[in-house]
């Protein structure tokens, strides 16, 4: 399964306004692909579309062996990790219940599930004692570490990224940035790590996408990546 | 050991044998329908009878539908009021015209009447009457200015105040008050004129003076056992014995009594019917359990009434709040519907549920319960509805299955308002639960009714405070209850 997710001729709209257009591309395994654009570009649409939570007005999606089977999404998004922006954790429940939470819904025993957790947390620097405290208490670049553990925690061969850093400050992402290395190194799997920023795009990425007013404009390696920068800066 | 099984055995088949059917006998939560209604039951008793006391029933419909339906086989009635509120004018106040309407009507009967009758009047103190020159109702006619503080009752009878009105040409803009307080309203000179019973102790007491209805617009309000079909003969022999005994002097006389000497409603009903000969002396005149004893008692009544009807609300309206949340088509409908039923007016509500439930505590608790669904509902909704969106599709993203999201993610997000509602509830249910005494179902009412009644502030507070309490109390443990479910951080700022 070299490209365990490929768009061909996807097409999305809301009524008159078209959100992607035509869009073909395959996504490698073991990579991170960067999906660039600024705001409103369609680049979060497109992440959606990858776990059946927005279905294409045209065209088809192939998520790992086949088409999307959008009778069945639930089975699909468990073999899938999702952060979003500002880290999505559960305010009412511990880090250590957010970490292990899809093991929860997937029925995983709870022994094992406190192993992984803890395991995770290693991986990511946190002290075990965080785990029975609520995510409030930390600071945001360990909650954005609890969330990194979140997704990563059935170590699922798909990872969708929405902006998860956006929100932190410079010293702050470039710690975790360090983290997600050694993650991504530890277990490499096909990471969609969406974001306006080109300069992080350049440190994680294996490879990008860049969607501008809806239409795929760019994409290929890190040194397409290099040789877009000048355009893509000046359409920010 | 076997002998004393033996001798309780014999002792259950005895009782079993002598014991008569239960008659149940209701009473209009006014001074003279206590007293006439303890009269009733008392005769029955002495008749061999067991007698199950429904008093303190709210108003005429009350306990109309309570009759009609089987709730209550006897209660004391004036026929001015069958006529003029119950057939709504079908037929003449004649005695036996009326009789035969009710027999054919509604399988109803009225027993001759008991010597008096009490009929509507207006009064106001015997000096202001004197320095006005106010003799009759017609005078009324040239003092506009006076203030009239009429009884609910009366502003909304068919024979109230708009048909008298209507009759002697007034104009006079009346507000509406509790009777039992009318006549301190007088004394205090916050009001001129009220509407009384012809029979009202305080009458005498308070030197008023009755205006003279020289239009005979009021009807003849003749007391007299209003009953079911088939009550058994010796039954009706009992109730007989009351047929012209009472004149309207002597009624005055037991009201007074009531109200100024504070005598018992039973003590009152005993002394009059030994005095006549119509009972035997020997009959028990049950002693009551002292006032804490009463107090404890109707807590307990209207703990029980309060935490029956909030489980049920609970239970109804939590999961229909669920449903309401997933299909938005139905939530307006749903929302509206017990909307509208939070503003029906309680006592409304209560005299609405008889038809279906009777009286006593079943439909004090359907009220009740319908009453507690609108704060549960709405809170359970708008908790669901307002978890942050972000969170919403992250749980989504994840895998969940619908079940799961809720579970595990909207419904202890939405759990801080959903505790709120069932806050707001149950202190609503603790104080409308008050009103459950109008139709029998006992509780704290009891005692607000019964002082209302009796203007006796005294046994008022007896019920108010540890109503208020009771709020206090389910206020702290759901304070109590809050922090121990709820984290900290998502717990609400609430006053």
């Amino acid at each position: 399964m070299p490209f365990p997710v490929r768009f061909d001729h996807v097409s999305f709209d809301y009524g008159q306004k078209p959100v992607l257009t035509d869009i073909t591309c395959s996504l490698a395994a073991h990579s991170v692909v960067a999906v660039l654009g600024r705001s409103g570009s369609g680049k979060s649409t497109l992440l959606e579309l990858i776990n059946g939570m927005v279905m294409p007005k045209a065209g088809t999606v192939y998520v790992f062996d086949g088409a999307l089977d959008y009778g069945n999404v639930t089975a699909l998004r468990r073999k899938i990790g999702y952060g979003v922006q500002n880290t999505g954790l559960f305010p009412h429940l511990t880090v250590g219940e957010n970490i292990g939470l899809p093991g929860t819904i997937s029925g995983m025993p709870s022994p094992e599930r406190r192993r992984r957790v803890a395991e995770l947390m290693e991986l990511v620097q946190l002290d075990g004692s965080y785990a029975d405290k609520y995510p409030h208490a930390l600071s945001g670049g360990e909650q954005q570490r609890v969330s990194l553990c979140r997704a990563m925690f059935s170590n699922p061969p798909i990872l969708l990224m929405d902006e998860p850093f956006s929100s932190l400050d410079y010293s702050t992402k470039r710690h975790i940035y360090t983290h997600f290395q050694t993650l991504q190194k530890a277990s490499p799997r096909t990471v969609v790590l969406v974001t306006h920023d080109w300069e992080e795009a350049m440190l994680l990425a294996d490879a990008f996408l860049w969607i501008d007013d809806a239409h795929l404009r760019a994409s290929g390696d890190r040194a397409a990546l290099d040789s877009i920068k000048d355009a893509y800066l000046q359409r920010i | 050991m076997t002998r004393t099984i033996l001798s309780g055995l014999l002792c259950i088949v005895s009782l079993a044998i002598t014991a008569q059917p239960v008659l149940k006998v209701g009473a209009k939560h006014f001074n003279e329908g206590y007293i006439l209604g303890e009269m009733v039951a008392l005769l029955l008793e002495d008749g061999g009878y067991t007698v199950e006391r429904k008093f303190s029933l709210g108003g005429t419909a009350v306990c109309f539908e309570a009759l009609r339906h089987g709730a209550i086989d006897v209660y004391p009635e004036y026929t001015g009021t069958i006529t003029a509120e119950i057939l709504q004018g079908a037929v003449s106040a004649e005695y036996d015209a009326l009789q035969a309407h009710l027999a054919r009507q509604y399988k109803l009967q009225i027993s001759r009447p008991y010597g008096f009758s009490n009929t509507y009047a207006l009064v106001m103190l015997k000096d202001l009457a004197h320095t006005y020159g106010i003799r009759t109702l017609s005078d009324l006619r040239n003092h506009g200015a006076l203030r009239m503080g009429l009884s609910y009752e009366f502003l909304k009878r068919q024979d109230g105040w708009h048909a008298l009105a209507a009759a002697y040409d007034l104009n006079q803009q009346p507000v509406g008050l509790e009777h039992g307080l009318a006549y301190q309203a007088l004394q205090e000179t916050s009001i001129d004129i009220t509407d009384a019973y012809s029979t009202d102790g305080e009458i005498d007491r308070y030197d008023l003076v009755l205006l003279e209805d020289d239009r005979s617009f009021f009807p003849q309000y003749e007391a007299v056992s209003f009953y079911r079909e088939g009550l058994p003969n010796d039954a009706l022999a009992q109730l007989d014995k009351l047929t012209g005994v009472l004149t309207a002097e002597a009624m005055q006389a037991l009201n007074a009594k009531a109200i100024f000497d504070k005598t018992g409603y039973q003590q009152i009903a005993y002394t009059f019917l030994v005095e006549k000969g119509l009972i035997a002396s020997k009959s028990r005149v049950t002693a009551g359990g002292g006032m804490w004893n009463d107090i404890l008692r109707h807590t307990g009544e209207h703990i029980l009434l309060t935490l029956i009807a909030l489980a049920a609300s609970v239970a109804v309206a939590v999961p229909l709040g669920v449903v309401v949340y997933r299909f938005a088509t139905l939530s307006r409908t749903i929302l509206y519907i017990t909307g509208i039923l939070q503003t029906v007016p309680s006592i409304a509500l209560l005299a609405l549920i008889i038809p279906v439930f009777g009286i006593g505590a079943l439909p004090a608790v359907v009220a009740l319960f319908l009453y507690a669904l609108l704060p549960v509902l709405r809170n359970t909704v708008s908790g669901l509805t307002t978890v942050d969106p972000a969170l919403k599709k992250v749980a989504l993203g994840m895998g969940m299955s619908r079940w799961q999201q809720l579970r595990l993610v909207e419904f202890p997000l939405a759990l801080p308002a959903l505790l709120t509602g069932i806050r707001t509830a149950a202190v609503i249910t603790v104080g409308t639960a008050t009103l459950a005494a109008f139709i029998g179902a006992g509780g704290l009412g009891e005692f607000i009714v019964t002082g209302l009644a009796l203007n006796d502030s005294s046994l008022i507070l007896q019920g108010a405070i540890p109503a208020a309490l009771l709020a206090v109390v389910m206020e702290l443990l759901f304070e109590w209850l809050e922090r121990r479910v709820i984290p900290a951080h998502l717990r609400r700022r609430t006053l």
